[in-house]
C-alpha cells in the first residue's frame, strides 16, 4: 500500500501535526512554547505514546505549551537543535555528545532512570541465537542508527573486543532498536545492535544477547540554554527529578512511558566521558556499507 | 324560487365553495408532503440498504483474502507442528517455536500491512497470545475473557469474523482454528482497521464519505488503560467514540473533512439520531447542509458477539431530495393555481348560475306580462310552458296544457281540424330547423276559431333540436282592418280607373274639336284674306295655340295626378332637340330683343336615348319662362357634362336668364301647381302656373330634380341633370376639317356670349377667326380688309342679318374686304324675313340660335352647292324642295270619324298635292282596302263600329294571308296618353301623328314612310 518512506514520512507529519494540535489545544492559550524532538528509536506511536503524558505534565507544571516536534533520525535532531528549531530533546549518548560538540549550548537537565532505577543503560549485541564466530567476517548486522549509542559505536567496540570490526561485516542502518530486535528475530540479520533492555523484551522470540557494553548514562532530557533561561532550566530539572515514581506520583507516572516512569535524576556534562571515551576518534559511517 | 330564496342559497354554495378551497389547499399539501416525504424514506432507505450492502461487500473482500492467506499460507504442516508442539509447552519452552513461527511468517506479515491487514495473531489452545506480528513485544496474556472471537473459536473450532473491539484498537477480526484433522491446535486471527474496510467501501462508492464510531460501553472497558488517550468523542452521540480522531498513527482513517464535521453537528442535534443510534437502527436522514440536501445513513456494526457496538455512518450530497423537494414545490405550486382556478371557475358558475337563475325569473316575468302568447314545446311537441296570456287567448287553463301535444289540443290548420302533427306546417318547420312565421288559425278550448300571427323557432341543445318556442297574437282585429282596407283600395283604385278614363277621355274630346280649330284656322290662313280678317284669324290661331297649350298643361297634371305620366324611351339628338327648342322660342325672343344662346360641351354626345318629346317639353317651359320674365340681355341653353359612365353620358341641362329673378323665399311656391311667385307676376306675365310643376314632374320621372338658383334682379338658373344612355347606333358625322384652302373667319355679332360662343367653336373646329361687335367695325374691318392681298381678306363672313347691305349700293364697299368666292352668312331670328339685298348679298341666311358646327355646315353646303352644276340658293321653302324632290302625289285612306277633321285633314293632303279618300270608320277602312288600292292610310284610332287599332290589326292579317304589300298606316289620335303610340305601333302602324295635328309633322311622317316603302 504505501513505501517504507512515504508510509513512515507521510504519518510522521501527521504525527507532528496531530501532537502540535493536541498540545496545542490541551495547553490552551499559554504564554511560552517549548518545542520538544523525542527520540525516534521506536514505532512513532509508540514514541509519541510514551512522551505524552509526561509532556502534558510538564505543560501544567511550567504554565507553558511543549509542542512535539518529531524528527526521523537523530541527525535531524541535532539539525533542528542546531537551528534553534526545539529546545528539548530526548537523546541517547551518543547523540547528545555530537550535539554538544557543535553545539556547547546543548545542556543535559536529567537523566531518566531504567527501570531497574539505575541512571546507566546498555547496548547489546544480539541475534537470533547465532553465537558470533571468531574471527567474524561479511556478517550482516541490523544496527540502529549513525547516531544511536547502541549502533555502530557499540557494536564496534563490542567486536573489537574480539578482534573484529564493525567495517569487515555487513551493515545497515535500520532506525529504530526494536526495528533491529526483530530484523535479527525474523532472521533478516544475522545480528543485531540495540539496547539491551529493548533486545530482551523480545527474547521470547528467540533473541539472545551476546555481549553487552559497560552501562552508559540513560537518556537524557536535553536542552538548548540558548534557547531556554536558566530559570526555565532549572524549572525543569527540579520539576522532573522531583517526582517520586514509587509512591507519591506512581499514578501519574504510570501512564509515561517505559524509559520515563522511573524516574530522573540531574544530568551533568562529565556523565558522558566513557561515550566519549568509547568513541575515540571512532569515524562512524552515515549509510550502511551494503 | 323567489329572488330572496336564490340570494341565501347562492351565499350559502359559495361558502362552501370558499371552505372546500380552504381545506382543499391544506389536504393537497399534506398529501404532497406526505408522498415527498415518502419518496425521501424510501430513498433513504434505499441509501441505508447500499450501505449495508457496500460494507458487507468490503468485508467480504477481505474476509475472502484472509481466508485464503490462511488456507494458502498459515494452514501448513510446519505451522501446524510448531502451533502443536507451542501448545503443549509453557513459558520459555515455547520460545524456539515462537521465534521459528516469527521468522517463518514475517515475510507474509509485511505483505499483509502492505494490503491494510494490520494484525496477525496466533494464540495457543488455552487462550493465551502465543505471537502478536503487530506487536511482538506482547505475548502470553490470556484473551478468553477479552476476545469473545477467541474464544468462540477456540471452542467451537469454526472460523469467525466480525468486528471486535481490542485492547489496543478495534478492528474488523477474521480468526480461523488451527486443527489437525479434529484436533485443534490453536487459532489464529488476523485484524484490519476500518480504514481499509473505508477505503474498500470508497472503491465501490466513491460518492461517499464513510466514518466509524464505536460504542463507548463496549470499547472502554476492552481498552488498554494506556490506549484510552487514543479514543476521542464522536461529536453525534456521547456514547459514542472515534478512534483516533487526530489521526495520530499512521493506519487512522482520514478525519472527516469540514462538511462532515458540519453535518455532524447537525446530525447531533437531531432526537432521531440520538434515539437511533441508542436504539442502534439502521437508518438514514437527510440534513441540509448550506442549502443542499445531505443524506447520512447510519449502519449498526455487531461485533462477533452479534452485540452491535459501532457505527459505520455513511455521508453523501443527495440531490435527489433536492429534486423532490423541488417536485413537491413546483406539484404544490400548480395545486394552489388549479385550485385557484377551480375556485375562480367555481365562483364565476356560481354567479353565472345567479344570473341565469334571475334571468330566469326576469323572462317569467316578461312571458306571464307579454301581451303575446307565448308557449314552448319539447321536441316531441309536448307544451313545457305557456305563459298567461296564451291561456287566456286559448281559454285553457295551464295544466290542460302541460305535458300534452300543443298541436292536437289548440291548432287548427284547414276547416276540418289540425291533422297529424307530421302534417303541422309549425311543427315540419322548426322539426327541420327552420323559422315559421305566418298566420294560421288556433282553436279555443271552447272551440271556436282564432285567427293567430304565428312565430315559431327551433331551440337547440347542442346541435340537436329540442323543441321549440312560439309566440302568438290575436289577429282577429286586423284581418278586420286589411279586409277594410282592401275594400277602400279597391273603391280608390275604381275611382282612380275612372278619373283616368275621365281624362284620356277629356284629352281626346278636347283634342279632337281643337284640331279642328286649329287645323282649319291654318287653312284659312293660307288663302286670300284681307288684312283685318288676316289679323282676327291670327288672334283666333294664336288664342287656338294658347288655348291648347292650356289644355296639355291640364291633361298633363291630370296624368301627373293620376300617376300615369310615363316617359318614353327613344333615340334621339341632342343638338337637334336643343336648337329645334331653342329655334321654336327665338322668334318671340327676338321680338323682345332678347338672344337665345346655344352652349353645348362638345363632348356630350348627339346621340342619346330617353324621352325627346318631354325633354322638348320641359326646356320648351323653362325658356319659355326665361323669355316671358327677361326684358333685356339673353336666355341661354346650357348643356354640360357632369360625368360619363361606360354607355351613358351625365349631363347638366340649365336655362339661364338675365330676368327679373325670384325671391328665395318664392321659389319653392313656383313650383306649385297654380304657384306663382306671387299674384303680381300672374297679372303681369299670366300663365296657368303648371308649367313648372309638369315640368318638375317630368324632370323627376327622368331620375333628377329641378333646382333654380336665383335672386330678384339677377336672374335666374334653372337647372337638373339627367343620366342618358348613349345610341350606340348613332355616330355623328365628323365636323368638317379645315383645309389649306380655308381661309379666315369674321364674325361679326352683336352678342357678345354668342360672339365668344361661335368663335370658340370654330377655332375648336381648326377655323381662323376674326371678330366684330358692331355693324361700324365690320364696315372698318372689310375695308382694311380690301386693301390686303387676295389670300388675306376674309374667306367667310358671319354677320346680322341687319348688320348686311341693306342696299346693292353698299355691296361693294363689303365685297371689297372679301376673298373672291367668299362665304357669306346672315343670322337673324326664326321666321324673320330679310331684306332682297341682304338675302343677295349673303350666301346663306341662318336662324338662330345656331352653334358652331351649324356654321361650318352651312359654309360647306355653300361651298359644295357652288361647286355644283345647278346653284340655287340654300335658302329655299322646305316644303318646295320637299316637293320638288318627292316624287308622285299620293293617294291616301282617310279614316276619320269627325266630319271637321275630315274636311281638315283631306284639305292638308290636297295642299301637298295628294289625292285622298275618306272612310268613317274601321270597318270602312278594310272594306275600302280591300276594294281600292291606297298608297297609305291616315287612321284615326278612337271611332264608333271599328276603331283604328282593331282595323289595323284585321287588315295587317289579312295583308298576311293574302300575300298584300303591306301599306303604310299613320295614327292620327287625339289620344295622348302614355302607351297610346305604342298600342298603334304594336297594332301594325308605321307611323303617329297626334291631334292637332302639326302639318310639318304629318308632311314628314308622310314623306318617311314614302321613303321607307
Amino acid at each position: 500500500m504505501h513505501a517504507p518512506l512515504q508510509w513512515f514520512g507521510r504519518p510522521a507529519c501527521r504525527l507532528f501535526l496531530s501532537l502540535a494540535c493536541l498540545f496545542t489545544a490541551i495547553s490552551g492559550a499559554q504564554a511560552e512554547t517549548l518545542y520538544f524532538s523525542p527520540l525516534p528509536m521506536e514505532q512513532p506511536e509508540e514514541v509519541v505514546k510514551q512522551f505524552k503524558p509526561m509532556l502534558n505534565f510538564l505543560e501544567k507544571q511550567l504554565g507553558a505549551k511543549i509542542e512535539i516536534r518529531y524528527s526521523t533520525s537523530y541527525a535531524e535532531i541535532l539539525e533542528h537543535f542546531r537551528t534553534g528549531q526545539i529546545d528539548l530533546a530526548y537523546l541517547g549518548p551518543l547523540p547528545y555528545i555530537s550535539l554538544r560538540d557543535s553545539h556547547p549550548q546543548a545542556e543535559p537537565l536529567v537523566h531518566f532512570l531504567e527501570k531497574n532505577g539505575e541512571a546507566t543503560y546498555s547496548c547489546a549485541l544480539i541475534s537470533a541465537g547465532t553465537p558470533l564466530p571468531r574471527p567474524a567476517r561479511k556478517k550482516t548486522f541490523a544496527l540502529t542508527q549513525p547516531l544511536s549509542t547502541c549502533g555502530y559505536l557499540a557494536i564496534d567496540a563490542q567486536l573489537r573486543k574480539q578482534g573484529d570490526r564493525l567495517d569487515q561485516q555487513l551493515f545497515r542502518y535500520l532506525d529504530k532498536h526494536d526495528e533491529v530486535v526483530l530484523a535479527v528475530a525474523r532472521g533478516d540479520y544475522e545480528y543485531g545492535g540495540a539496547k539491551t533492555a529493548i533486545a530482551r523484551n523480545y527474547a521470547h522470540l528467540g533473541v539472545t544477547i551476546l555481549a553487552e557494553t559497560p552501562p552508559l548514562p540513560s537518556f537524557a532530557l536535553v536542552a538548548s540554554s540558548r534557547r531556554l533561561s536558566a530559570e526555565r532550566i532549572a524549572q525543569l530539572r527540579k520539576v522532573l527529578t522531583g517526582l517520586d515514581p514509587q509512591t507519591r506520583d506512581k499514578t501519574l507516572m504510570s501512564e509515561w512511558g517505559i524509559q520515563l516512569r522511573n524516574g530522573a535524576i540531574p544530568a551533568a556534562d562529565r556523565d558522558y566521558d566513557v561515550v566519549r571515551q568509547l568513541r575515540g576518534k571512532m569515524k562512524i559511517p552515515e549509510q550502511g556499507n551494503f | 324560487m323567489a329572488a330572496s330564496e336564490a340570494t341565501a342559497s347562492s351565499r350559502l354554495y359559495r361558502r362552501w365553495a370558499l371552505a372546500a378551497f380552504l381545506v382543499l389547499p391544506v389536504v393537497g399539501t399534506w398529501l404532497l408532503h406526505s408522498s415527498q416525504q415518502e419518496k425521501q424514506a424510501l430513498h433513504e432507505q434505499q441509501h441505508t440498504q447500499e450501505l449495508t450492502t457496500i460494507y458487507q461487500a468490503s468485508l467480504q473482500t477481505y474476509g475472502k483474502a484472509t481466508s485464503i492467506l490462511f488456507s494458502e499460507r498459515i494452514r501448513q504442516r510446519e505451522i501446524l507442528t510448531l502451533m502443536d508442539a507451542a501448545s503443549q509447552l509453557q513459558g520459555d519452552a515455547q520460545i524456539p517455536y515462537r521465534a521459528r513461527l516469527y521468522q517463518m511468517l514475517s515475510p507474509t506479515y509485511r505483505n499483509l500491512r502492505e494490503l491494510g491487514i494490520r494484525q496477525l495473531h496466533f494464540q495457543t489452545t488455552d487462550g493465551n497470545s502465543f505471537l502478536r506480528f503487530h506487536e511482538p513485544q506482547k505475548y502470553g496474556d490470556n484473551l478468553l475473557n477479552i476476545r469473545p472471537s477467541i474464544r468462540q473459536v477456540l471452542e467451537t473450532g469454526q472460523p469467525i469474523q466480525g468486528f471486535e473491539a481490542g485492547r489496543v484498537k478495534s478492528g474488523f477480526r477474521f480468526v480461523y482454528p488451527l486443527l489437525d484433522g479434529e484436533r485443534l491446535l490453536g487459532s489464529v486471527e488476523t485484524s484490519i482497521g476500518f480504514r481499509a474496510i473505508r477505503d474498500a467501501m470508497h472503491q465501490l462508492e466513491p460518492s461517499r464519505e464513510f466514518h466509524f464510531v464505536l460504542a463507548r460501553a463496549q470499547t472502554l472497558p476492552i481498552l488498554f488503560e494506556s490506549e484510552r488517550w487514543l479514543y476521542g468523542p464522536s461529536g453525534i452521540h456521547p456514547e459514542f467514540l472515534v478512534e483516533d480522531p487526530q489521526v495520530t498513527l499512521p493506519d487512522s482513517p482520514a478525519p472527516p473533512t469540514a462538511q462532515v464535521v458540519a453535518v455532524n453537528l447537525k446530525l447531533a442535534a437531531l432526537p432521531a439520531v440520538q434515539l437511533g443510534m441508542s436504539e442502534f437502527r439502521a437508518f438514514s436522514l437527510t440534513v441540509e447542509l448550506e442549502d443542499a440536501p445531505w443524506v447520512a445513513s447510519f449502519l449498526p456494526v455487531q461485533d462477533v458477539s452479534g452485540n452491535a457496538s459501532a457505527y459505520i455512518i455513511s455521508y453523501t450530497p443527495a440531490p435527489f431530495i433536492a429534486v423532490l423537494r423541488s417536485e413537491f414545490w413546483t406539484q404544490f405550486s400548480l395545486m394552489l393555481l388549479t385550485l385557484g382556478v377551480l375556485l375562480f371557475l367555481l365562483l364565476r358558475l356560481l354567479r353565472s348560475r345567479e344570473r341565469l337563475q334571475q334571468e330566469q325569473r326576469n323572462l317569467i316575468a316578461v312571458t306571464e306580462t307579454m301581451g303575446d302568447g307565448l308557449y314552448v314545446l319539447d321536441e316531441q311537441g309536448k307544451v313545457v310552458l305557456v305563459n298567461a296570456a296564451a291561456l287566456e287567448l286559448l281559454g285553457f287553463e295551464r295544466e290542460a296544457l302541460i305535458g300534452r301535444i300543443g298541436h292536437y289540443l289548440f291548432h287548427r290548420h284547414g276547416l276540418d281540424g289540425c291533422g297529424p302533427l307530421e302534417e303541422c306546417p309549425i311543427f315540419q318547420a322548426v322539426h327541420t330547423g327552420r323559422h315559421f312565421f305566418g298566420e294560421e288559425r288556433f282553436s279555443r278550448a271552447d272551440g271556436s276559431s282564432l285567427p293567430v300571427e304565428v312565430s315559431s323557432t327551433p331551440l337547440y341543445n347542442g346541435k340537436k333540436i329540442a323543441g321549440s318556442v312560439t309566440a302568438f297574437r290575436d289577429i282577429t282585429r286586423r284581418k278586420e282592418d286589411e279586409l277594410r282596407l282592401r275594400q277602400a283600395m279597391a273603391s280608390a283604385e275604381a275611382a282612380n280607373e275612372a278619373k283616368s278614363v275621365f281624362v284620356a277621355n277629356m284629352s281626346h274630346e278636347v283634342r279632337t274639336p281643337m284640331n279642328g280649330i286649329l287645323g282649319l284656322t291654318a287653312l284659312t290662313l293660307d288663302t286670300e284674306l284681307d288684312a283685318t280678317q288676316r289679323q282676327y284669324l291670327e288672334l283666333v290661331r294664336q288664342s287656338a295655340e294658347s288655348l291648347m297649350i292650356i289644355l296639355n298643361d291640364i291633361l298633363d297634371f291630370s296624368k301627373m295626378e293620376a300617376g300615369r305620366m310615363r316617359l318614353e324611351t327613344m333615340p334621339f339628338r341632342l343638338h337637334e332637340l336643343a336648337l329645334g327648342t331653342a329655334r321654336v322660342l327665338s322668334a318671340r325672343a327676338a321680338e323682345k330683343g332678347l338672344e337665345v344662346l346655344i352652349d353645348i360641351d362638345p363632348e356630350i354626345p348627339d346621340g342619346v336615348i330617353g324621352d325627346p318629346g318631354r325633354l322638348r317639353q320641359v326646356l320648351l317651359n323653362l325658356i319659355g319662362n326665361a323669355i316671358k320674365f327677361t326684358e333685356n340681355g339673353e336666355v341661354i341653353l346650357r348643356i354640360s357634362r357632369a360625368g360619363s359612365e361606360d354607355g351613358r353620358c351625365r349631363m347638366r341641362v340649365a336655362v339661364i336668364d338675365s330676368g327679373i329673378g325670384i325671391a328665395p323665399d318664392k321659389q319653392a311656391a313656383i313650383f306649385e301647381a297654380f304657384g306663382q311667385a306671387d299674384a303680381s307676376v300672374t297679372r303681369r306675365f299670366g300663365g296657368t302656373g303648371l308649367g313648372l310643376t309638369i315640368s318638375r314632374e317630368i324632370v323627376r320621372l327622368m331620375g333628377s330634380e329641378l333646382c333654380v338658383d336665383s335672386m330678384p334682379g339677377q336672374g335666374s338658373n334653372f337647372h337638373f341633370e339627367l343620366d342618358l344612355p348613349v345610341d350606340r347606333n348613332f355616330s355623328a358625322s365628323p365636323p368638317a376639317a379645315p383645309s389649306e384652302a380655308d381661309g379666315l373667319w369674321l364674325l361679326a355679332i352683336h352678342n357678345p356670349r354668342l360672339r365668344k360662343l361661335l368663335a370658340a367653336g370654330l377655332r375648336r373646329l381648326g377655323r381662323q377667326v376674326q371678330l366684330c361687335a358692331s355693324s361700324t367695325e365690320l364696315r372698318e374691318k372689310l375695308l382694311q380688309s380690301s386693301d390686303h392681298e387676295e389670300t388675306k381678306r376674309y374667306d367667310v363672313l358671319v354677320a346680322e342679318q341687319d348688320w348686311l347691305p341693306a342696299s346693292f349700293a353698299e355691296m361693294p364697299l363689303y365685297r371689297g374686304g372679301l376673298r373672291t368666292g367668299a362665304v357669306v352668312l346672315a343670322l337673324s331670328p326664326m321666321n324673320v324675313s330679310a331684306p332682297s339685298a341682304t338675302r343677295s348679298f349673303a350666301s346663306r341666311e341662318l336662324p338662330k340660335p345656331l352653334m358652331a358646327e351649324d356654321l361650318v355646315a352651312a359654309e360647306r353646303e355653300v361651298r359644295d352647292t357652288a361647286r355644283r352644276p345647278d346653284k340655287r340658293r340654300a335658302w329655299s321653302n322646305d316644303a318646295e324642295r320637299a316637293a320638288d324632290d318627292d316624287g308622285e302625289p299620293l293617294h291616301i285612306l282617310v279614316v276619320e270619324d269627325n266630319p271637321i277633321n275630315q274636311r281638315l285633314t283631306c284639305a292638308l293632303l290636297q295642299k301637298q298635292g295628294h289625292r285622298s279618300s275618306l272612310a268613317q270608320h274601321g270597318q270602312e277602312a278594310l272594306e275600302m282596302l280591300a276594294t281600292s288600292r291606297f298608297d297609305m292610310v291616315l287612321m284615326d284610332v278612337q271611332m264608333p263600329v271599328m276603331d283604328g287599332i282593331e282595323a289595323t290589326r284585321q287588315w295587317r292579317s289579312r295583308e298576311t294571308a293574302e300575300g298584300r304589300t303591306p301599306v303604310p298606316i299613320i295614327a292620327m289620335t287625339a289620344n295622348a296618353m302614355a302607351g297610346d303610340r305604342d298600342a298603334c305601333l304594336a297594332a301594325g302602324m308605321n307611323g303617329y301623328v297626334s291631334k292637332p295635328v302639326n302639318v310639318a309633322i304629318l308632311n314628314a311622317e308622310i314623306d318617311r314612310l314614302r321613303r321607307s316603302a
